[in-house]
């Protein structure tokens, strides 16, 4: 055998591993959906398809099952909660944009010191990314938190004296603990969207005599309108999918959303607190399927219909685009709305800070307290409860999760960005897929992990960490996709140059030089796998907080909790308030070290070109 | 700049306003209650609930049963553990809500159980007949399970031991011990470890005694865990669990298992600490529950 035929085996080879793994999310969406389908079958044959989406009562008692109250309320709060979480964040995205000032700019005449290095300190700080890490800190946050700040704060503390009923959970409760969940995905998309509309538009509008509003509001905006439905629908996708959150603050009664303080059942809160209660094999698991089922078609209509917005900027940002645009815009020397749409702008960015500092503040005065030494790692030997095995199964969850995503993952972005033909109807499809996998609801990848992976494994940590291979596969094709593309080509010339083969360009100098980008891709991953509950309550199981003992989690065969989980076991138990706080509390500061990880990384990315 | 002044300025206030917020502002203690907690249909205690309350119905039938209203409705909200119950019930004074009684003892700064038709929550109540919001607690295992597990036959014989009997007598009522269960003995188990899944209801029961005997019975392990009376079933055939924990009579498939009735235990009506209310009769039980009928608070 030569060596050339060698190589050229190994190429080949290697190439159908990638396509392998870049197909992996297609056969990941069919293979859910498949089996949510089945599963729910016998709901859909023996209540009947249209009795079961049409009908209004859902009594497993009588094997009753209809699902429309739910159905509507899921439609109902979705569409309030992207109404004005899409305001809120849209206006957050302009201002982040076009008016969010670089630094402070104060100044102290005194001779105080102690003032004067204080105000040196404040003035050198860069806001603009102060506020960026501000909305990654609220996507990170895990819902579960925001649940109970839901229901603490808002619904206890402030709802409840609007309701006439003195109660304050339900619709309007839903809309706001979602509307502060969305803001983070539509701000951030937004602002993406804006930042590529060229910047020629912007100083043309300028040129022809336009104040900065006008020309933010009246040419970049429109300019932007694609990118941000798209952002929208994305953000809808989110709301129709959340799980924990709006479970704690509904109300969990299936009614029609009539009222603003009407309790309600979403599709999502429905299959989660019925789940724990069904009879394996009944007609009633089968119903909840079949929910989840519908839950997983909604979502997976929203998703596929990004694809129909056009997209108009391809190009990068500040590049010229010949393209129509503006030659209809009347452009206007006075404008009153421009100015207003402002300070609409302003005001939505305090709020989204004012929400931020709100839910910290409301875990740290809770948590802090009780934070003690033994209360982390105080292992089996401490008397009250301890940390010590959550750390440890979410330690495992993390490890096992990535080290089948990373190959996967990466082998996915290898094959989209250095062998598939950009824009091949191959690569397209695969995209979609990948798009689609990632908005599955959390609660859709719980069912399925737990009708295949709880199936093989037993409840474990396995199971769960199968499950969560599929929650964040997209995540790392896309930011490893993502450092791949920034790798100059420049590199790979040389390389080939030199002789080597592509394999060994892909391994010994693509891939290398990337490896920022793979690590902040991990870095998100675990970010994710940290945050996320819904998806690990039925696969890697639940663990009462008392009986979590280290003896016990150093088995991965065995169930267990993660620090999400475990957090929301202390409150569903009802036992101790305190430490649930104070795992918040560290799940929080864990939030904001990872997010803070991502940044440098990408600091240093950008110092090296 | 000014505003930048005075968007710190505003987002000091709300900080401030939103942490008198937390640090318990509660507003006034309603007079009345208004709105009833009830627990996920399916969950054992709900079951047992709903089967006991009885009332008489706006059609004028007497001797109705919860379970044949339909209680999905405006007035009412529904949460899926027993610590949601706790929750929501310290937080608002116009709810109320029922939990395990043995939950109420750890949450006694928060909430009150209040007497139900005149009589007060409590095991000695329960035991003479009293008090009637009572349901079985079960475990359920495979009957191959005590002769292949010395370790989960000895502790499920431990339940009658002496000091098992003491825990379980602290919040519940004893039964008499089912046929097939041995006698326990300290020491003659010295390792292996069994898991227990299912009702969130008998945690606490089984939290105490799994503590007590791993405390006299050094190398063994014992873990609990679930989120409702469906999972034991499961739990049990896929072998994950040696006992499923059940907390109302078996039924369905459960029934081809061994079950083992290890006590009773009652259902405490809840409300805020605070509350006025002290007594709630079944039939205003009933009329909250089925048609949204405030419960008066004298």
């Amino acid at each position: 055998m030569t060596k050339a035929f060698s190589t050229k085996v190994k190429d080949t080879s290697a190439k159908i591993l990638f396509i392998i793994c870049a197909c992996l999310s297609i056969f990941a969406v069919f293979g859910i959906i498949c089996y949510i389908l089945v599963a729910s079958v016998p709901a859909f044959r023996e209540v009947g398809f249209f009795q079961f989406l049409f009908g209004t009562k859902w009594q497993f008692n009588s094997d009753t099952y209809g699902i429309l109250t739910m159905l509507c309320a899921t439609l109902a709060v979705t569409i309030l909660a992207v109404i004005l979480g899409g305001v809120i964040g849209v206006f957050t995205a302009i201002f982040m944009v076009f008016w969010c000032p670089d630094r402070f700019h104060l100044r102290y005449e005194g001779s105080n010191k102690f003032v004067q290095k204080m105000v040196a300190w404040l003035n050198k700080i860069n806001l603009r990314t102060i506020f960026d890490q501000i909305i990654k800190l609220l996507a990170g946050i895990p819902s579960v938190i925001y649940g109970y700040f839901g229901i603490i704060v808002l619904v206890q503390g402030g709802l409840v004296y609007m309701d006439p009923n003195y109660r304050g959970y339900g619709v309007l409760a839903t809309c706001i603990v979602l509307a502060i969940m969305i803001i983070p995905t539509i701000t951030s998309l937004t602002k993406n969207a804006l930042e590529a509309v060229p910047a020629q538009y912007f100083e043309g509008a300028l040129a022809m005599g336009n104040t900065k509003a006008q020309a933010v509001f009246r040419v970049v905006f429109p300019a932007a309108r694609s990118g941000i439905i798209s952002a929208l629908i994305l953000g809808i996708g989110r709301a129709v999918g959340e799980t924990m959150a709006v479970q704690m603050v509904a109300g969990g009664t299936a009614n029609f959303p009539t009222g603003l303080f009407i309790p309600i059942c979403p599709l999502t809160v429905k299959i989660n607190m019925e789940m724990g209660e069904v009879v394996p094999g009944s007609l009633h698991e089968s119903a909840l399927m079949a929910t989840g089922f519908v839950l997983l078609v909604l979502v997976l209509i929203i998703t596929l219909s990004v694809n129909f917005v056009p997209k108009e900027f391809k190009g990068k940002k500040g590049t010229r685009v010949l393209q129509g645009g503006g030659e209809n815009v009347v452009y206007r020397k006075k404008g009153l709305i421009p100015e207003i749409l402002k300070y609409c702008g302003m005001v939505c960015a305090g709020i989204v800070v004012i929400s931020l500092a709100a839910i910290i503040l409301f875990i740290c005065i809770n948590g802090i307290p009780n934070i003690s030494w033994s209360f982390l790692f105080g292992g089996d030997g401490y008397e009250g409860h301890s940390l010590a095995p959550a750390f440890l199964t979410t330690f495992y969850v993390i490890i096992f999760t990535l080290i089948i995503a990373l190959p996967l993952g990466i082998g996915a972005a290898i094959f989209l960005n250095e062998y598939a033909k950009p824009g091949s109807k191959f690569v397209k499809v695969i995209r979609t897929f990948i798009d689609t996998l990632s908005g599955v609801p959390s609660i859709v990848f719980g069912l399925f992990g737990y009708l295949l992976f709880v199936q093989i494994f037993g409840r474990s940590v396995f199971a769960g960490a199968f499950t969560m291979v599929l929650v964040i596969l997209p995540t790392i094709i896309r930011s490893t996709e993502e450092a791949l593309r920034a790798v100059p080509m420049e590199l790979r010339e040389a390389s080939y140059g030199l002789g080597a083969s592509k394999i060994r360009t892909i391994f010994k100098v693509v891939l290398p030089s990337a490896f920022p980008g793979i690590a902040t891709a991990i870095v998100l991953s675990v970010g994710r796998i940290i945050s996320e509950s819904a998806a690990l309550i039925y696969t890697a199981g639940m663990m009462a907080v008392a009986s979590s003992s280290v003896s016990s989690a150093i088995d991965p065969t065995n169930a267990g909790s993660t620090l999400t989980v475990f957090m929301y076991s202390f409150f569903a138990e009802g036992l101790a308030y305190e430490e649930a706080y104070a795992t918040a509390f560290v799940l929080l500061i864990i939030t904001f070290v990872l997010n803070l990880i991502v940044y440098f990384i990408q600091k240093s990315v950008k110092k090296k070109r | 700049m000014n505003k930048k002044i005075l968007a710190i300025g505003l987002a000091a206030a709300m900080s401030v306003t939103a942490v008198g917020l937390m640090t318990g502002c509660n507003g006034a203690i309603a007079d009345k209650i208004t709105t009833a907690i009830s627990r996920t249909p399916g969950s054992g205690t709900r079951s047992a609930f709903d089967e006991l309350v009885t009332g008489t119905d706006k059609d004028g039938n007497e001797g109705v049963a919860l379970e044949d209203m339909d209680l999905e409705q405006t007035w009412g909200i529904s949460v899926g553990t027993t610590g949601q119950v706790v929750t929501q019930v310290s937080g608002n004074s116009s709810l109320l809500g029922y939990i395990s009684l043995g939950s109420v003892a750890a949450n006694t700064d928060k909430i009150k159980a209040v007497q139900v038709n005149g009589k007060d929550a409590t095991v000695d109540n329960v035991k003479a007949g009293n008090y009637e919001l009572s349901r079985p607690f079960n475990l359920i295992y495979k009957a191959e399970t005590l002769t292949s597990n010395p370790l989960a036959a000895d502790f499920l014989a431990y339940i009658w031991s002496a000091d098992g009997l003491e825990i379980l007598k602290k919040e519940y009522i004893d039964v008499e011990k089912p046929a097939g269960v041995g006698t326990y003995t300290a020491g003659t188990v010295k390792s292996g470890d069994i898991n227990l899944h299912g009702s969130t209801s008998l945690q606490p029961l089984i939290e105490e005694l799994a503590k007590a005997y791993m405390a006299e019975n050094p190398g063994t392990t014992i873990t609990w865990g679930g989120s409702g009376s469906g999972e034991a079933l499961a739990a049990v055939n896929d072998g994950s669990a040696e006992f499923g924990m059940i907390s109302r009579a078996a039924k369905g498939d459960e029934t081809s298992l061994t079950v083992a009735q290890i006590a009773i235990d009652g259902i405490a009506v809840v409300v805020h600490k605070d509350s006025p209310l002290t007594n709630v009769t079944f039939q205003q039980l009933f009329d909250l529950f089925a048609y949204g009928t405030p419960i008066e608070c004298k």
